[in-house]
């Protein structure tokens, strides 16, 4: 029975599935690169499950044709669509932040691990503090 | 229609666009767009506020471009979006008036207008989060708020400033990500997003008692998500270093006004989607409880510890959100009224704890350790004596709004089991006293006589002064209004609803 359930609602389970190793990519992962793939792991995830939620089998793209002769119920519901589409644009400008953050980061600190970067910055915080005393 | 009503669509509207227009004009013009955007929001702003925080008067809703939901988007507003559509722009604005001479001195003096390109977009989210009628409206200008706030941390282009931006970034993606999972799942079950369709929604689904489980979680998934956005402790790592790191106006519109965004949001989601009597079924409040009580402890015990003046400010944010959230996790009603109360109050305090910190710290050469700063506030008495105003309002001293905040606090406990009640009093009296030791230390430090050059006073801003006089009036506004204050919170809540 809870098989039959995860079958019928497998593209739901992948989602979730991927959404946890989205999230513990980008929480527990050191390497910069790899937190922001996990962050779009993640991001994909949603989009994967609003994606389903949409789809309805045998339903066309909501988009009339020339003569005007499909009614509304022969198509899929359009507004997970529309969220998928407004959450992409959000994903790729935070994706975009990140590596504009990342590659400073690198340039700065010459590592992508985020713990020796933070461990490097308090170094130099300290160096300029005793400089300037 | 009144016309009256198109306030809102038009604040976070006009915000947008001065983004786009601040960042193309030379500094001089961006800073006069800047503040006077931010002073036309808080003029309208306070026309909603006498209008809607009247007696009997109801909220409203506004369809953008006439088109109902969900092809259209809902933005609404009551009296206490009108109060914080005064609080928001009011406390930005006072912080880049104060915090002016440090943006447009030095290597940063070429980048105000994109600083204030951002300022912008971060107030629209603000102004975004307070109005929205809708969840997914919510989560997009969650992300441009956490974007804008980000961007404001690395402004200042240093290392420290740097890491604790792509810190602040990470943690926050995580709580983004389980926000907007939350809410999918909320749109799987009920097929809405728009607040009011979610509550009825969600209000049978729970009669049936079939999706209790699937509440359960997609509650905690949002609390989750919007509490490791605000700071509140255990998820508070990134936040001492991010609000110690940038520009003195970021430091003090991020701990003051970008963490209220996202607990405005949680309030939201709580008292206009889920209603209290789910989240209470979830049991999430006890765990709002436990947190909150940690953080007050935590919060300042890592204040008291730190060596560094701004950081003790920094620290000093983690246990008062604990207190917002205290307030929060004591319910309905009482709880929630003493939770915005708070988010008022902290909002004016930490600004003018950063802000004059900041006029103390450059009278003490620029240095942040406690042993330099020694004496700066006789250089600067005004400045001193604006801090310790800041200072005394967290600590919760007569005449002050924090008095009222921990009254409300404790009156609330006391309704609850006496269990809960005994705790929460002694946890406030704890993290009171906790309170009065770091920031009496601090003022006997900076009143202290100096070691030297102590006659020596500093130049002062009349501009960044009357700002965080400006803040100080609000802090004592906040005692001696307090009655008509929480009418207008108590009608803004009761709107909710």
């Amino acid at each position: 029975m809870n098989l039959q359930i995860l079958l019928e609602n497998r593209v739901e389970a992948a989602a979730i599935i991927l959404f946890g190793i989205g999230l513990t990519t980008l929480l527990l992962n050191r390497n910069l690169i790899k937190k922001i793939i996990g962050f779009s792991f993640m991001d994909s995830a949603i989009f994967l499950f609003l994606a389903s939620e949409g789809y309805i089998a045998g339903h066309t793209a909501p988009i009339q044709d020339a003569a005007g002769s499909l009614s509304a119920a022969s198509f899929i519901n359009p507004i997970p669509a529309g969220l998928v589409l407004t959450g992409i644009v959000v994903s790729v400008s935070v994706t975009a932040v990140m590596l504009s953050l990342t590659v400073r980061l690198y340039q700065r600190f010459h590592t992508l691990n985020l713990d020796e970067i933070v461990q490097l910055a308090r170094e130099a915080n300290e160096e300029e503090e005793e400089a300037n005393d | 229609m009144l016309w009256w009503q198109n306030i809102p669509f038009f604040s976070i509207i006009l915000c947008l666009l001065s983004a786009a227009v601040c960042s193309v004009l030379p500094p001089r013009g961006a800073r006069a767009w800047g503040r006077g955007v931010l002073g036309l929001c808080l003029a309208g702003g306070a026309l909603l506020l006498a209008i809607l925080g009247q007696p009997g008067s109801a909220s409203f809703t506004f369809m953008m471009g006439h088109f109902p939901a969900p092809w259209g988007n809902e933005i609404r507003a009551g009296a206490l979006e009108a109060l914080l559509a005064c609080l928001f722009p009011g406390v930005m604005l006072c912080a880049l008036l104060s915090g002016a001479p440090a943006l447009s001195s030095g290597r940063q003096a070429s980048r105000e207008p994109q600083y204030l390109s951002l300022c912008m977009l971060l107030m629209a989210a603000l102004l975004s989060q307070a109005y929205s009628n809708d969840l997914f409206t919510c989560y997009v200008f969650l992300e441009i708020m956490t974007l804008s706030a980000g961007a404001l941390i690395v402004f200042q282009n240093s290392s420290q400033a740097l890491a604790a931006g792509m810190r602040y970034m990470v943690l926050n993606l995580v709580g983004s990500g389980l926000f907007l999972l939350g809410v999918v799942l909320l749109y799987y079950l009920t097929g809405h997003l728009l607040m009011e369709n979610l509550f009825v929604s969600l209000q049978a689904l729970a009669a049936t008692g079939e999706y209790h489980r699937s509440l359960t979680i997609i509650i905690a998934l949002i609390t989750v998500g919007l509490s490791i956005k605000s700071a509140l402790f255990p998820f508070h790592s990134w936040a001492p270093d991010a609000y110690s790191s940038g520009v003195p106006s970021s430091n003090a519109i991020l701990s003051s006004l970008v963490s209220k965004g996202y607990i405005l949001l949680l309030l939201k989601v709580y008292a206009r989607v889920f209603g209290w009597d789910l989240v209470l079924l979830s049991h999430v409040d006890h765990l709002l409880l436990v947190f909150a009580w940690a953080g007050m402890i935590f919060g300042s015990l890592a204040a008291i510890r730190t060596s560094r003046f701004t950081r003790m400010i920094a620290w000093s944010s983690v246990a008062q959100i604990g207190y917002i959230f205290l307030g929060i996790g004591l319910g309905a009603g009482g709880g929630y009224q003493a939770a915005v109360y708070h988010l008022l109050v902290h909002s004016c305090s930490k600004a003018l704890l950063f802000l004059s910190g900041e006029e103390l710290r450059r009278a003490a050469g620029g240095s942040d350790t406690f042993a330099d700063l020694a004496g700066a506030a006789r250089k600067h008495p005004v400045y001193g004596a604006l801090w310790t105003v800041g200072a005394f309002s967290l600590v919760g001293l007569p005449f002050t709004g924090g008095l009222i905040s921990k009254l409300l606090l404790g009156g609330e406990a006391l309704r609850h089991s006496p269990p809960v009640a005994l705790i929460t009093l002694a946890v406030l009296a704890l993290s009171t006293l906790l309170n009065v030791l770091y920031f009496l230390r601090t003022m006997l430090i900076l009143w202290s006589p100096g070691q030297e050059g102590s006659s020596k006073r500093g130049t002062l801003s009349p501009l960044g002064l009357g700002a965080c006089g400006l803040l100080a009036a609000g802090i004592l506004a906040s005692f001696f209004l307090a009655q008509p204050l929480l009418e207008v919170i108590t009608l803004g809540l009761s709107q909710f609803s």
